[in-house]
């Protein structure tokens, strides 16, 4: 690409923390193939699930500061920079705890907005603006999306986002009652699956509005859309997150066949991926480039999900390589869509980032690095 | 299994909250989930709840609750069996 | 460049205000959160029953503003909602239920702040972008912010912003809430760049900034209700916002 001397959206830094474990060690075991997942039962609920690799982490607070050292934040400048907090239901300990046994919330309430500036006290964030993005499952997407907008059209020149979804017995139960996990772990658009896995997640991301050098990964663009469809479920289609992606590419001014990668949102339910087969096919036609899903290793993380899932992509950018889409491996969907049963070399230096969510919501980031 | 029939009935409007409908307007031979109702596959999976805890009778599977749910008569007969099994 | 306000809504204390006028609360409802189906359309919509009451107070919001509209460009029409509690009531309702020993699938289907604009963008087929804001109280301000960053940016050709203020009555004490609660209000604003004649209709800009000081409790309700109020009497005018982190100057210029 030519962006090298124009202004970009660059992600500067970033950190996650998942069911593998770090940044680091997440892209290292996805590489190898590694599954997070474990049995049930979760939380009473007899299903698979992925926890932090360090149970200590579902805190809010303690995720935070773990997170915290993965950006450089020191010369942030108080009244240009947003904080932009993205989660569907983030650290609902305080709600259930209170249920449970009558405790009442203390470092934060269950509310998005105390959890948002309880966490970005521990991050130690000079921001003048704290957004609460709230998507559903595409929270960190559209996240990035607004990030990325507030820096091109100059009402921020940083923005930090942080995302945090962890497992709960509110989300086991609920999923559970939705008949939505599956029982022994999720297998990412293969012919057995039979529904999602849970997972623990958080990400922490600095973007920032600058001339990019070589290396760099940017968000080249990002679109959003919504079915209009159903209240939990996909449409059946996929038009939906099919026009999300064509407008993410537009605003990143590249053609389908600049794209060398697609990270799927992946959920291993059969409705989601036989819909997301769609989208992938109305936006590529046969000229597909490598797909992989992480959520066969690392589950689902709702919200924050989908921020973490940007910074893996971001990595596996660098690296060049789709990594495997472990629980995959016998084409489940209708469209030959390449998904990754190893690793896979993308065809060129973007890569695009597909999230969904209840509600109808489709969210899609677009990133490159600059050559 | 008439009385039920109307129990059912009220139970439905009430649980899923259909404030525009009155126990008459639903035709207990008609299918609960899809047009008739507008009922959904959530409304369905809160009607598998209902089951639960007002009848104590479970619903083990999809292919089951497409019979289940057919209609309010076939979700009474399915009661009335399993309640006798326990 | 300025923004057209194509429609409004509003469901206050005294009554559901919109395109039409202000239609006060009938006796025996106590306010918004009373909102029956008949009052903001006029077809059944089983489905209105069922929804949370956050959920309830957008729908019927923009319900009233969309009431009779054609929408042109469906497709790239945005949702953008600024829900100060998020889903906080719903949530308890669906832990209760939990805690209760049955898990209420329906419930958590709606316990997600996004829960909010699922019915309005399947009632109104409206595919654009959405953005909800769940931060207290500059949620809706901010929900205007990146509704005029959608209009600007050409990412959407229109946009419902919603405003939602709503915790369950029964709540209003709970630790949980922890001094958030409010009477529950909801506004709607259909905003556009594409003027179509229609009639008069009213100008909107308005610029954003970080406020000087963090954490002024005012809620935007207020601002809110100014505004709608503006846009009913269709003066022009201007309101100093600052709510919690933001800082916004909305001015409203009648069409010429």
């Amino acid at each position: 690409m030519t962006a090298a001397l124009r202004t970009a959206v660059v992600l500067e830094d970033c950190g996650i923390l998942s069911s593998l474990g770090t940044l680091e060690e997440t892209v290292a075991d996805l590489f190898e193939g590694a599954s997070a997942i474990v049995p049930g039962p979760c939380f009473g609920v007899p299903v698979a699930h992925a926890p932090f690799k360090d149970v200590s982490w579902r805190s809010l607070g303690v995720a935070a500061e773990a997170l915290a050292p993965c950006i450089d934040a020191s010369d942030l400048d108080k009244d240009t920079t947003a904080f932009i907090f993205c989660a569907a239901k983030g650290d609902i300990s305080p709600l259930e705890a209170y249920y449970e046994s009558g405790i009442r919330p203390e470092a934060f309430m269950p509310l998005l907005s105390s959890q948002a500036h309880y966490a970005k006290k521990i991050l130690n964030i000079a921001a003048g603006r704290t957004i609460v993005v709230s998507d559903a499952c595409a929270s960190g997407a559209t996240g990035v999306e607004i990030g990325r907008d507030m820096l091109v059209s100059g009402r921020a020149r940083s923005v930090v986002l942080l995302g945090f979804d962890g497992i709960s017995r509110f989300v086991a139960t609920g999923f559970h009652a939705l008949s939505a996990l599956s029982p022994a772990g999720a297998r990412p658009f293969d012919s057995s699956r039979d529904g999602l896995t849970i997972g623990d997640g958080a990400a922490l991301a600095l973007l920032t509005y600058r001339e990019p050098f070589a290396g760099d990964v940017v968000v080249a663009g990002a679109g959003s859309s919504n079915d209009a469809n159903h209240r939990t479920g996909p449409s059946r289609t996929g038009d939906g997150l099919f026009r999300a992606a064509k407008a993410a590419l537009a605003d990143a001014a590249l053609p389908p066949g600049d794209i060398g990668g697609v990270k799927c949102h992946g959920t291993a339910t059969k409705y989601n991926d036989a819909m997301e087969a769609k989208a992938i096919t109305s936006l590529f036609g046969e000229e597909y480039p490598p797909c992989f899903s992480v959520k066969g290793a690392i589950g689902h993380a709702s919200g924050a999900g989908s921020l973490l899932e940007i910074c893996v992509a971001a990595e596996c950018l660098r690296r060049r390589l789709a990594p495997p889409s472990a629980g995959f491996e016998t084409l489940g969907v209708d469209e030959p869509v390449p998904i990754s049963a190893k690793p896979q070399i993308l065809r060129t230096s973007s890569m695009l980032c597909l999230s969904a969510g209840f509600g109808g919501i489709n969210a899609a980031v677009v990133l490159s690095e600059v050559q | 299994m008439e009385p039920l029939i109307d129990t059912l009935k009220r139970q439905i409007i009430e649980v899923l909250k259909l404030s525009d409908l009155k126990p008459e307007d639903i035709d207990a031979d008609a299918p609960l989930i899809g047009a008739g109702l507008g009922l959904d596959s959530i409304d369905s999976l809160e009607l598998i709840v209902l089951l639960e805890k007002e009848y104590g009778v479970t619903v083990p599977d999809a292919n089951t609750g497409r019979q289940v749910f057919a209609s309010v008569r076939s979700l009474a007969s399915y009661i009335e069996e399993n309640r006798s099994k326990g | 460049m300025s923004i057209r306000v194509e429609s409004f809504a509003a469901l206050l204390p005294q009554g559901i205000a919109g395109p039409l006028g202000l239609r006060p609360w009938d006796e025996g409802q106590a306010g918004p959160g009373d909102v029956r189906r008949d009052q903001v359309l006029d077809k059944p919509y089983p489905a209105f029953g069922k929804l949370m009451l956050a959920d309830r107070l957008a729908f019927a919001a923009a319900s009233v503003a969309l009431a009779g509209r054609q929408i042109a460009h469906k497709d790239s029409t945005a949702i953008t909602l600024g829900i100060s509690a998020g889903s906080l009531s719903t949530d308890m309702r669906y832990m209760e239920s939990v805690i209760a020993g049955f898990p209420s699938p329906a419930i958590f289907s709606a316990t997600l702040p996004s829960s909010a604009i699922a019915d309005i963008a399947i009632y109104y087929g409206l595919k654009g972008p959405n953005r909800v804001v769940a931060g207290n109280g500059a949620s809706g301000l901010t929900a205007l912010e990146l509704a005029v960053s959608l209009l600007k940016t050409g990412k959407a050709s229109a946009v419902l912003t919603l405003c939602v203020n709503a915790v369950e009555t029964q709540d209003a004490t709970s630790p949980l809430v922890g001094g958030t609660a409010a009477a529950s209000n909801a506004f709607a604003l259909l905003l556009s760049l594409q003027p179509d004649n229609s009639g008069t209709a009213m100008r909107l800009s308005a610029s954003f900034s970080p406020a000087a000081k963090e954490g002024a409790p005012a809620r935007d309700e207020l601002y809110f209700t100014e505004l709608i109020r503006l846009v009913r009497e269709q003066k022009g005018g201007s309101i100093e916002a600052a709510s919690c982190d933001v800082a916004v100057t909305l001015s409203l210029a009648k069409e010429e």
